[in-house]
């Protein structure tokens, strides 16, 4: 019986080992994807901190909805009101993730002038709202885009007490602004909990940290804060979430140009 | 019985007050304008001070929505129309369909410099000729949300431009009578409609629209020495369309318009189109400065008597966001009419001071318009504006 149980030990230890790096690097990315899903709708308030290496402050709020998709060849849908400061309230942004190497697609509504424009989504390299996340920070992650390799296991640098997956993912798309992203996902709930972005010299340029999570509908974990420190410039955006609603009925013709106006008001 | 009342405002008005949203909001804004030189023959100032305050109230209610901007113009000289209420209207949704009653400001067209196909609104020019802003169309208007686009239908309430008093540049050399004519089916009770469907499919953005009522760009008759607005009855056939790929727009606008009075005051029917181009270019200097390249071409089939000035011109003109926390940008453009190889300049620069409050100048120099029959009337209108807004 001993050598029967130790067989099969053997077996199934054998089967993990057998499994690469990259394998594991992108069933935990994979995992950590499939447990967010189904949330259907979501939304929320923002508040964008922006700071210079001086310590000057300036302040961006705004609303958000993100829509599922569920079809895996499209992305999710998502719309962002600004609310402050208040020369630019109602400005309205709305993005259709697109899967790699397809450029999402996005349209600008101005309010002064009453117009929905369709706008060039190739910058992904370019700041959001000038803050510290690039457009490329802000979308999800789609395992078709990179490459994930999983390097270690080790203290979650968020605390302490999680252990985190520490994954490399290399992007496929050569329009990225990073060489590669090293994960810190923790092996409790599969959550993102830090992310260090490299740019193209290799250089670490970014460090992105995840604050204070909760759960909501028993299911779906969302940060509270995201800090975002630009290692090169001193300079830092923290963005804060709040008013979490999900699942409130919200159809994809929402997500159509011509509602921007409607989600401005 | 205190108790009672008491029961009764948190039994029946608090779940009312808390299904209410109600927001408040506007801006005040300060403007100067310096013009350059003198107009011969005239009296008119060559600075011009005003005060916009502006004031919005929204309130939502269950499926309702009601909007009320209004704004308060005042000037030194004094404008001529110093109140309006450019969005005031009751909508609301139900199934499939939008509805939306009162005026409202509606934008179709694609361009960035000229939009022959956005026909909806009249103008106000009481800031001067140069300083057209839509003026609140009253309507009713209806949406259904169609697998092809979107359908919008619009019954229009007549509505006229209003044209600059004596003293305001800039403008033509004859002053403008407060009458206005119509002709050819025109009138001031004659109720308009437009149509249009718009959408997208993958990189190409469209719209198709058409338009039956009062044109927006009447003869300017000389009646006793004053300038005398005239309208006609007009169609109208749109199409609008972008292309966008990676950091390239391609755009393009295309009318054919049936009854328009031409600029020396006949009738006629014309196809007009405006082809633009837009490439960006991010991340300039190696730093976070987008930089946009933008031309576009206009032309007119009645050639140099369009009512336009647009005939056979062409925009070229650049536009650089700097992304930083101040939201900074300006733009430069220049115009070129290739009949007369006649120019105007304007160059545009915007920022935030003091995180609250929105500033900027605008610059507009014309070159050689003299013989240019549209724009002669500018020749001598270089000026400066510079501005400030505080918005709450």
């Amino acid at each position: 019986m001993i050598k029967f149980l130790l067989f099969f030990s053997i077996l199934f230890s054998g089967n993990i080992f057998a499994q690469s790096n990259e394998e594991k690097g992108l069933s935990i990315v994979q995992k950590s994807i499939d447990l967010d899903k189904g949330f259907v709708d979501v939304s929320s308030e923002g508040v964008m901190i922006l700071k210079d290496k001086s310590g000057n402050e300036s302040e961006r709020k705004f609303k958000s909805l993100t829509f599922e998709e569920l079809d895996e060849n499209l992305g999710n849908k998502g719309i962002i009101v600004f609310t402050t400061p208040r020369d630019i309230r109602g400005t309205a942004l709305l993005t259709h993730d697109n899967i790699e190497p397809k450029d999402d697609d996005q349209w600008l509504y101005l309010p002064a002038l009453k117009r929905v424009k369709r706008i060039s989504s190739s910058n992904r390299t370019g700041k959001f709202v000038s803050s510290e996340f690039s457009y490329e920070d802000l979308s999800t992650d789609e395992p078709k885009d990179y490459i994930f390799t999983w390097i270690e296991d080790s203290v979650c640098p968020t605390n302490e007490a999680l252990m985190c997956h520490v994954i490399e993912a290399k992007p496929k798309n050569k329009k990225s602004g990073y060489s590669k992203r090293i994960i810190f996902i923790d092996d409790q709930f599969f959550r993102y909990q830090k992310v260090s972005f490299f740019n193209r010299r290799g250089d670490l340029e970014k460090e992105l940290s995840f604050i204070g999570y909760n759960q909501y509908l028993d299911k779906f974990w969302r940060a509270d804060i995201l800090e975002m420190i630009n290692i090169q410039t001193g300079k830092s955006t923290s963005l804060q979430w709040s008013n979490y609603q999900f699942k409130q009925g919200l159809e994809l013709s929402d997500f159509d140009p011509e509602k921007l106006k409607n989600a401005s008001r | 019985m205190k108790l009672i009342i008491l029961i009764f405002l948190l039994v029946i008005v608090k779940p009312v007050l808390a299904e209410i949203y109600t927001e408040q909001y506007g801006s005040i804004k300060l403007t100067g304008t310096s013009f350059f030189q003198d107009v011969p023959t005239d009296n008119r100032n060559n600075t011009k001070l005003e005060t916009d305050i502006e004031y919005n109230f929204y309130l939502e209610k269950d499926t309702i929505e009601i909007k009320l901007q209004s704004k308060v113009k005042l000037g030194n000289p004094a404008l001529k129309n110093q109140f309006d209420f450019n969005e005031a209207y009751i909508s609301g949704y139900r199934d499939n369909f939008d509805y939306l009653i009162g005026n409202n400001i509606i934008f179709w067209g694609k361009s960035e410099f000229f939009n022959p196909v956005d026909i909806i609104n009249s103008y106000d020019f009481s800031r001067g000729l140069n300083k057209g802003e839509k003026i609140g169309q009253p309507m009713i208007n209806i949406k259904r949300y169609l697998n092809i686009g979107d359908l919008d239908l619009y019954l229009l309430y007549p509505t006229k431009n209003i044209y600059p008093s004596n003293e305001i540049r800039s403008q033509i050399s004859f002053n403008f009578d407060n009458y206005s004519k119509y002709s050819n089916g025109a009138s001031n009770s004659n109720i308009g409609y437009g149509l249009r469907v718009s959408g997208y499919k993958g990189d190409v953005d469209y719209g198709f629209s058409l338009y039956k009522g009062n044109s927006k760009d009447p003869a300017i008759n000389i009646i006793n020495s004053k300038a005398v607005p005239n309208y006609s009855e007009i169609d109208q056939l749109g199409i609008d369309l972008q292309i966008t790929k990676d950091s390239h727009l391609y755009k393009g606008e295309f009318i054919y318009r049936s009854d328009q009075y031409d600029v020396n005051g006949s009738l006629s029917n014309y196809f007009a189109s405006n082809l633009g181009y837009e490439k960006s270019f991010f991340g300039i200097f190696q730093k976070n400065w987008d930089l946009s390249l933008l031309s576009e071409y206009t032309y007119d089939s009645r050639g140099r008597t369009s009512h336009t000035g647009f005939q056979n011109d062409i925009f070229l003109g650049t536009s650089l966001s700097l992304n930083n926390i101040q939201d900074t940008q300006s733009r430069f453009i220049i115009i070129n009419d290739i009949d007369r190889q006649t120019r105007s300049l304007n160059f545009s620069f915007e920022s935030r001071f003091f995180s609250i409050i929105r500033g900027g100048l605008e610059f507009y120099y014309p070159l050689n318009l003299d013989n240019d029959l549209h724009n002669s009337s500018f020749k001598d209108e270089a000026n400066v504006t510079i501005y400030s807004k505080y918005s709450f």
